[in-house]
């Protein structure tokens, strides 16, 4: 059990929407919708990784 | 263990809740990291469970056999089960629905030679009380 990533990843979706609201603001459509593609592929890596691990745990312990 | 999934939980959805109206992507994306996390928990904390069951149905009149189809389907249903969650909480009912009819045909598919067997073994006693 890891806590610390579901901080990480909290707090990314916060700087990520902090940074896109500021770009959008300012005028940058284009890199606010970058910065939110860019933050949702770092998370989306982080998740990869657990859910194959999950999935290689179950296989083993339930004999598939 | 249990305290620590249980905090692991509120956080997450305190979290989720919050990034929700500026960054719904990542929200989603921290529904299922958290998911993840707990099912793996769960998973190793259940895993000598699993090999006393399967001691335990070793030693009555079912052989092995029996027992590995047994776990075997309890572990498709838990992880359809998570997966179909995961996507009806993202706003995808009808793949969530498609990840369960697949569980269905799988445990089906995995149960039809126990079924076979029954059919077979009621077959011969009427054969034999006829």
């Amino acid at each position: 059990m890891n806590v610390d990533f579901i901080f990480k990843i909290a707090a990314i979706g916060i700087i990520v929407a902090v940074l896109s609201l500021v770009l959008s603001r300012s005028g940058r459509e284009e890199q606010a919708m970058m910065t939110t593609l860019a933050g949702l592929i770092v998370v989306l890596l982080m998740l990869v990784e657990k859910i194959s691990d999950l999935f290689n745990t179950i296989e083993t312990l339930f004999g598939f | 263990m249990t305290i620590q999934i249980c905090a692991a939980a509120l956080l997450s959805a305190l979290a989720s809740v919050s990034l929700k109206k500026n960054n719904p992507s990542i929200s989603a994306v921290l529904g299922i990291f958290t998911g993840v996390m707990i099912i793996t928990a769960a998973v190793s904390y259940i895993s000598p469970l699993i090999n006393e069951i399967n001691d335990m149905l070793q030693k009555t009149a079912a052989s092995g056999k029996y027992a590995a189809v047994l776990i075997k389907t309890v572990g498709i249903c838990g992880l359809c089960r998570f997966t179909s969650g995961s996507c009806r909480d993202m706003g995808e009912n009808g793949l969530a629905a498609k990840v369960e009819f697949a569980s269905k045909a799988a445990v089906a598919v995995m149960s039809l030679p126990l079924v076979e067997e029954i059919i077979t073994t009621s077959l011969k006693l009427l054969g034999e009380q006829m």
